[in-house]
């Protein structure tokens, strides 16, 4: 049992008889503007929702325009060693004749979203790969000369 | 394979697998960026719809349009550029922010527009709202006993920031609610006229021809504004006024807001429409329009429209401001015109753009006005009859507040005469032959058709011998009354005495209200019916024709009557008790304009053709040159701003107020009124004090004649036995004498058992002979021992008389004293004789008629004698103590003569035909005027 309905007497009811409350008839002219007033509140209403989804999209749109910078530097750097990677292989497969040039490659945005590091580190290690590969014949040529 | 070939394959593997990182590598960190980019540029499209509202954006050019320019690459491509709202890559976004708007819409999509069609069907039907072909040209039936309609179509509406667009009703308030300010720019005035004309053609058509007024007024033009409606003119619906004189406009709208204010506004009311209630509307509505060119209006001007507007609405003056600039303190719809068409309106807000209803057809316009303007003429020139002031179903107002009804016909409109809390009397002023008693006439068929018995009573006076009441009351060809009159009195002429008695009632009456109304902590009638309302508290009218008889002489009538007038006048309003004076000529009589508090109380002044002082003169003569049948009616007390004229229907032709009262009769006769008629003689034998009369007391009462008074009582004196209590009557006309003395003794008749009294009758006059005779053979009927002597047998009854006396005194008899009444005609007659004495006793008839006169009382025997002059009566009695006649009633003698015999305010009277002075000595302070009674001796 609560303690507290037990403590005290229950207030007795405000409204013994039967009566209802008059509620005055509305004029038509009330009435008539409490129809247009639906209007009204739902133009405010709507104006409310657009103000605060505005103020999100701003919130996100200068957060957005942060991270595009962002990824534009990064994007330059990454072309930028790419750049720097690609003319160093084509420097080094010079000599060998026989290898037929191609253009640099095409960016290819079908790859599964990963880090950009290890795309980074994956395009450093075929350099290297692609470096080693031909450092051997290098060494083997300077042998047979000695 | 060679190492050379093992060497280059490694290569080229590699270089493959270099390439593909590269590719990975830039494709990572493009495809990252352009993800990036293309958020950026959806949020920026959502922040751009949402921003501008989408409801805009669809319609943006920028957004919606592709631009027909094209860049390089857009050439090269042959893939122009998409207008945003269609790319695809937006379409998403687009979608939701819909769906937002469609949400926030929903209630009003899926309702608004339908509820509003609702509405203003349900609260403007006919000319209100409907399209004109369905009412213009046919002049409207309403008389504002149905209401008034609540909204009035203005145009179309549209909101505008809707996703759909669906129309609705524009409407606006109007007639008691709202005034209409309408503001336009040049280039729209055009419409904010049609709106004016469309607006005044919906509300004319409505109402009956009459009820609305139109006053126009341009600043710019004084013919020309709303051309449609000048044939309303010539009805006098239309008034054009000149646009230099915008002062007469607006005070003919305050004086009328000021008479309405004075003359409808009363009773705690505070609007036109709360006094018409659920009736026919009492007072046209006036609506003025006032063009203007968008410049304020002077600063008295600017004041005095502000007043109008203020208290306009309430007493139904409506206001159409057009280009004017100005703030009202009121309440007001404004519409705004602007220059491409469109409107936008206070009813419905700035989100809905209102487009106007059509100008109506050209050539229909001024048709409908005409017609209107014709039906208006016919309905002025119909002569109201009498038929037209009643009620279609009788007896249906309530009067606790007052009673109001027609009495005549102005313009074909209706002209009501009120009486209630601020209107409590009226007066009534009419030379012989100018309609005085077809006024009262109307003005009563008029309430008692409205007013049901229990609301109203009548009391009903006449002075005058033209019997202008005697209807009122069941007559011998027609047996019918009118169920509202408790009294009618018809030819009181000389008996004054009965105004007095009216108005003592009335005074009574208005005392026994006020104690009832303070035991429920109440002041006024209106409020005690409310307290109790199963308690009976009908209005009172007492209508007094020809009142200036009242006041005709300078006596104790005139003083007494004087009195209570004042106490009628000034407290009857608020016990409901109404006084209508009527009189030929009302401007000499004293007792009413010589005092103040009396005059001021009737407000309600009514004057017909020729009627001198009753309005406000010398200012107000509108009296002077009033046709025959019209009336001036005036609630203001006379001054000339309250006339009202009017023409009075005929109201006494046959099958007019006697036809009506006949069938008020047969609907609830309820019982009939009392009838004091001044040409009749009271009927001993149909008087209800004399038949309740039985034997039994041991004071028997003594009928002597009618009192004047409202219930018709007798005139009464108490035979008990204790000395002086005899009756003299005094006179020198025998018929009279003996109405008095066969009343009484008939009286006297009927309260006793067979034999147990005994009447002697003694005739000492050959003339009175008839008349004892007639007594006796009653007397004996009734089984009475009565006897008839001469004038030889006087001596002889009085001596024995005066011996049974003197030894019922002396002790010497032991029998009880018996009832014995002598009813002597003409005692002095036989005063010659009486006087010679005995010549053994030395004792005179004269000794023996004191002695009984002086002992007779107390031993039961009464002398009911008829002397012939006021000395001749002196003479029969000791000299100088004339206290053995208790009681007396005198006739054609001089008031000072009586001085003697009773209190000073004999003096006073005169004699006159058929009436006599009654005194008694032990009851009265003062004398009576009694009306001797027809004892059926005539017959």
């Amino acid at each position: 049992m609560n303690p507290m309905t037990t403590m005290f007497e229950s207030v007795p009811s405000q409204r013994q008889s039967e009566e209802v409350i008059e509620v005055p008839a509305l004029s038509a002219v009330e009435r008539y503007k409490e129809i247009i007033a639906i209007a009204t509140d739902a133009a405010t209403r709507q104006r409310k929702l657009d103000e605060v989804r505005c103020a999100e999209l701003a919130e996100r749109i200068a957060s957005t325009q942060h991270e595009i910078a962002e990824v534009r530097d990064r994007e330059r750097v990454v072309r930028m060693g790419a750049a720097l990677h690609w003319e160093q292989a084509v420097e080094q497969l010079w000599d060998e004749r026989w290898f037929k040039m191609v253009p640099p490659p095409v960016p290819d945005e079908s790859v599964p979203p990963r880090p950009q590091g290890e795309y980074n580190r994956a395009m450093d290690l075929a350099y290297q790969a692609l470096e080693d590969s031909l450092a051997k014949r290098t060494l083997l040529r300077r042998k047979q000369k000695d | 394979m060679s190492r050379r070939d093992e060497r280059r394959r490694r290569i080229e593997e590699a270089f493959a697998e270099f390439q593909r990182a590269v590719a990975a590598a830039l494709g990572s960190v493009a495809r990252e960026h352009r993800a990036l980019a293309t958020e950026h540029a959806k949020d920026m499209f959502e922040l751009t719809v949402r921003g501008m509202g989408i409801d805009k954006a669809i319609r943006d050019a920028a957004l919606a349009n592709v631009t027909p320019f094209l860049t390089v690459d857009e050439k090269r491509e042959r893939n122009p550029r998409q207008a945003p709202l269609s790319m695809a890559q937006f379409a998403e976004r687009l979608a939701q922010i819909k769906h937002d708007w469609h949400q926030s819409y929903h209630e009003w999509t899926t309702t608004g527009p339908d509820q509003l069609t609702a509405l203003v069907k349900s609260v403007a039907a006919g000319p209100a709202s409907w399209p004109h072909e369905s009412w213009l040209g046919t002049p409207g039936t309403h008389d504002g006993s149905e209401g008034v309609p609540e909204l009035w179509r203005i145009g179309t509406g549209v909101v505008t920031s809707a996703p759909e667009a669906q129309p609705f009703p524009v409407a606006v308030p109007l007639l008691d609610q709202a005034h209409l300010h309408i503001s336009s720019t040049p280039d729209s005035r055009q419409l904010a006229d049609t709106l004016v004309e469309n607006l005044l053609l919906r509300v004319l058509s409505h109402f009956q021809p009459g009820l609305v007024h139109v006053h126009v007024w341009d600043v710019g033009q004084l013919t020309g504004s709303l051309p449609g409606l000048y044939p309303l003119t010539r009805a006098n619906l239309l008034t054009v006024h000149d646009p230099a004189r915008l002062h007469e406009l607006l005070d003919e709208l305050s004086e009328h807001i000021r008479q309405v204010h004075t003359k409808v506004l009363v009773d705690g009311h505070l609007t036109v429409r709360s006094v018409s209630g659920e009736g026919r509307r009492t007072e046209p509505w006036r609506i003025a329009v006032l063009f203007g060119n968008r410049k304020a209006l002077k600063e008295e001007h600017q004041q005095q429209l502000q007043r109008v507007a203020r208290n306009g609405l309430a007493c139904g003056v409506q206001l159409f401001i057009v280009d004017i600039p100005i703030t009202i303190n009121s309440p007001v719809e404004t519409v705004s015109l602007r220059g491409d068409g469109t409107a936008t309106c206070t009813m419905t807000g700035k989100h809905v753009t209102v487009t106007l209803d059509p100008p109506l057809p050209r050539t229909l316009v001024p048709r409908a006005c005409a017609a209107i303007a014709e039906k208006r003429e016919e309905r002025r020139s119909r002569m109201g009859t009498f038929g037209d002031l009643l009620p279609e179903r009788p007896w249906t107002e309530n009067s606790a507040a007052g009673v109001i009804a027609p009495v005549g016909f102005d313009d074909g409109e209706p002209v009501c005469v009120q009486l209630g809390d601020t209107s409590p009397h009226a007066l009534i002023g009419g030379p012989s032959g100018s309609g005085k008693t077809n006024f009262l006439y109307a003005m009563l068929g008029s309430l008692c058709a409205r007013y049901s018995p229990d609301e109203l009573e009548l009391y009903l006076l006449d002075f005058k011998e033209g019997v202008s009441f005697a209807q009122f009351a069941p007559g011998r060809k027609d047996p019918s009354w009118l169920p509202h009159a408790r009294l009618v009195g018809v030819n009181v002429n000389t008996d004054r005495e009965f105004g007095v008695a009216l108005l003592k009632f009335l005074s009574d009456e208005m005392r026994r209200r006020a104690d009832a109304a303070k035991q429920h902590e109440v002041t006024k009638l209106e409020h005690l019916r409310a307290e109790d309302p199963g308690g009976r508290w009908p209005r009172i009218v007492a209508v007094i024709d020809e009142f200036q008889y009242l006041f005709g002489e300078r006596d104790q009538v005139t003083a007494a009557a004087t009195q209570l007038l004042e106490d009628v006048a000034r407290r009857g309003r608020s016990q409901g008790i109404h006084l209508v004076l009527s009189s030929q000529d009302v401007s000499g009589i004293e007792g009413f304009w010589g005092k103040s508090a009396i005059f001021e109380q009737f407000t309600v002044r009514i004057a017909l053709p020729k009627a001198r002082r009753v309005l406000a003169e010398p200012q107000n003569d509108a009296a002077v040159e009033l046709p025959r049948w019209h009336a001036v009616i005036n609630h203001e007390s006379g001054v000339k701003p309250g006339n009202e004229i009017c023409r009075i229907p005929d109201s006494t032709s046959k099958g007019t107020m006697d036809f009506l009262q006949n069938e008020l009769w047969r609907r609830e006769p309820g019982q009939a009124p009392g009838l004091f008629d001044g040409s009749k003689v009271p009927f001993l034998d149909a008087l209800p004090d004399f038949l309740e009369l039985r034997p039994g007391d041991a004071s028997p009462t003594v009928l002597l004649g009618q009192v004047i008074d409202v219930a018709g009582s007798a005139a009464r004196v108490r035979f008990a036995r204790t000395p002086g209590r005899n009756i003299a009557v005094i006179g020198s006309v025998v018929q009279d004498a003996a109405a008095v003395l066969g009343g009484a003794a008939a009286s006297l008749g009927r309260q006793h058992e067979p034999h147990e009294a005994a009447f002697t009758l003694a005739c000492l006059v050959d003339e009175a002979m008839p008349s004892a005779l007639h007594l006796a053979k009653r007397l004996s009927a009734d089984g009475h021992d009565a006897s008839v002597i001469g004038i030889d047998g006087i001596r002889e009854l009085l001596d024995r008389t005066a011996a049974r006396l003197q030894s019922l005194n002396t002790g010497t008899s032991d029998t009880p004293p018996s009832p014995h009444y002598l009813v002597l005609y003409g005692v002095d007659a036989a005063h010659t004789l009486l006087e010679q004495k005995d010549p053994t006793t030395r004792a005179s008839g004269l000794d023996s008629l004191r002695t009984v006169l002086k002992h007779g009382p107390e031993n039961r025997t009464h002398v009911l004698g008829w002397w012939r002059g006021v000395q001749r009566l002196k003479a029969s009695l000791p000299p100088g103590v004339y206290d053995d006649i208790g009681a007396w009633v005198a006739f054609d003698v001089q008031g000072k003569e009586l001085l003697s015999l009773g209190p000073e305010q004999v003096m006073a009277w005169s004699p006159r035909p058929r009436r006599g002075l009654f005194f008694d000595r032990f009851e009265h302070s003062r004398p009576q005027v009694i009306i001797p009674f027809d004892t059926g001796e005539v017959s």
